[in-house]
């Protein structure tokens, strides 16, 4: 790719180092005042216990995994201009993963107690899964980065694990008691979607060859309708002949304007651009940009509205605090602030 | 021996003393509620009339937080309460979101002053010891007081006896012959969790 060896020698590589490297800073100093002041300084509370920082870490999760999956596709499809990319796609996927991690030490209340969840695990929770997954996904993802795909099942099973930690993630709302929102098993399958997008959307945005531009293009097309779908087919469901608790959940969902943000701006904009806006370097950043905007609103705002508890009855409360964005912001900046050092530092070892 | 409560919604007056000796016994930061009353409004005038629903633990016989609760830092005793561990728990906050009642608490900040600027009471100082920032705790019957053969210090408070603490495991209890008597039933049965908490309506 074009992408990896240009990245080694563009002149803007240096300012966009310096550029990541200060938003990092920003998400050091707000991470710091948080733990510093405590956790009281968060928009969090009694209702909504899981906010921003969550819905970074699905989105972030959701994109390393499919890019891991992309990549394996480019292989075992052997589609032009993915495969060729496989190094740089792969360390975008490990730097993504790494900054999910970061996320979540971020968000839990004692991370100097993370070890707990090796020494003490508690393996029939999904969050555990979730965790196990996401390590064998990095390993997986970092041999396949290390060894080409020599080995035919390389491919296969890193995509497989990369989908299984999307399908966690999903998991761990839809089997959640407390949910009534979530409680539906199409979570894991529209997270995985997400994620697909994410992951087709950012590469859309990397500006990779004409024929991967072209393939891109076309999974989005046929990605961001599944997506309607699904929230088609379930919104109707429980609307229609769901549980009353989950009908309440469910309208307050409808009645939240960042919904409704999510399916303009991840969904509406970005198919029309691929339809009418022309194969331009520019609709493509755009389209990129707003389809992984558009999936971070929508982990959002599912997220946040699925909290609602039915003895409340009333609109969630909760809204994301400067220390909060500023670590969101930081987080995503890492990501690719290594990336773009993972460019740079790590050798090529292609097959 | 699995501890138990019946609440006997047509008693409720919601006063909130119980809300208060909770707070009060286990000295609850600001904020923070391991009992709350719920204030539901139905109907119309004329005929609107309020309900009162106390919610707690409900010490399920399947929890669902200790199920997700990565580290095991919830766990359910043998006696029937759902105990939280505080020195275990990473504050990932995942079994607030999995329990289906709503109970269970954050402590962001364990340490607030209820008199912002006047600092910490000495009750204040001694109670909060027994708090952890970053961890959720929840109500645990008031085991403290179980040790000591009293009851929960809701159930104590309660000005209209609304509250039937005890053993659902001993036939002769009062609880027993309550339920026996009564049928009371649980929130969300559906959760099947099988909660310990059980509701007259």
């Amino acid at each position: 790719m074009t992408t990896a060896t240009k990245a080694r020698t563009s002149p803007v590589m240096l300012p966009g180092l310096i550029g990541l490297a200060a938003l990092v800073v920003l998400g050091i100093i707000a991470w710091g005042y948080q733990l510093s002041q405590g956790m009281s300084v968060l928009g969090i509370g009694q209702a909504v216990v899981w906010g921003v920082y969550i819905a970074a870490f699905f989105t972030l999760a959701g994109l390393a995994s499919g890019l891991v999956i992309i990549a394996a596709l480019g292989d075992l499809l052997d589609i032009t201009g993915i495969k060729e990319n496989r190094r740089a796609i792969l360390i975008g996927a490990l730097a993504t993963y790494v900054a999910s991690g970061i996320m979540i030490l971020m968000d839990i209340g004692r991370p100097l107690r993370v070890l707990n969840m090796v020494i003490s695990s508690n393996m029939i929770s999904p969050f555990m899964w979730d965790f196990l997954a996401l390590a064998l996904s990095v390993i997986l993802a970092a041999i396949y980065l290390f060894s080409g795909s020599r080995n035919r099942w390389l491919p296969v099973l890193a995509g497989f694990v990369a989908a299984l930690v999307i399908i966690m993630e999903g998991w761990i709302l839809s089997m959640s008691a407390g949910g009534v929102l979530w409680r539906t098993g199409i979570m894991p399958a529209l997270f995985l979607i997400e994620g697909l997008m994410a992951g087709a959307a950012v590469l859309l945005i990397a500006k990779p060859e004409h024929a991967a531009t072209d393939w891109l293009r076309k999974a989005l097309m046929i990605l961001i309708p599944i997506v309607v779908l699904l929230n088609v087919f379930e919104i109707a469901t429980v609307l229609y002949n769901g549980d009353p608790d989950a009908q309440v959940a469910t309208r307050l969902y409808l009645k939240d304007w960042i919904f409704w943000a999510s399916v303009v701006l991840g969904i509406v904009v970005p198919i029309a651009l691929l339809l009418w806006g022309g194969k331009t370097r520019t609709t493509h950043i755009i389209t990129g940009i707003l389809v992984v905007l558009g999936v971070f609103l929508a982990k959002y705002v599912i997220l946040v509205a699925g909290q609602a508890q039915p003895y409340m009855l009333a609109p969630v409360d909760y809204t994301p605090t400067l220390p909060e964005i500023g670590g969101v912001i930081g987080i995503s900046a890492l990501a690719g602030l290594l990336f773009l050092l993972g460019l740079r530092l790590i050798p090529s070892k292609e097959s | 021996m699995r501890y138990g409560m019946v609440i006997n919604i047509q008693r409720c007056i919601g006063c909130d003393a119980c809300t208060v000796a909770c707070k009060s016994h286990n000295g609850t930061s600001p904020g923070i509620f391991w009992r709350k009353v719920v204030k539901l409004e139905s109907g119309t005038y004329p005929a609107a009339r309020y309900q009162f629903i106390p919610l707690l633990c409900n010490q399920c016989d399947d929890p669902a937080c200790a199920n997700v609760c990565p580290v095991k830092a919830t766990v359910k005793l043998a006696n029937g309460i759902v105990h939280v561990d505080l020195d275990k728990c990473i504050g990932c906050r995942y079994c607030m979101i999995a329990c289906p009642y709503d109970v269970r608490q954050f402590e962001a900040n364990p340490e607030a002053e209820y008199f912002p600027g006047k600092g910490l009471s000495p009750w204040e100082e001694i109670m909060y010891t027994k708090h952890q920032a970053g961890t959720v705790d929840k109500c645990n019957f008031c085991e403290d007081r179980l040790a000591q053969g009293l009851d929960p210090a809701c159930v104590v408070t309660c000005p209209v006896e609304a509250m039937t603490f005890g053993d659902m495991d001993d036939p002769n209890s009062e609880i027993s012959k309550l339920i026996a008597a009564r049928n009371p039933q649980p929130l969300k049965p559906e959760a099947g969790t099988n909660p310990a908490v059980l509701y007259i309506s």
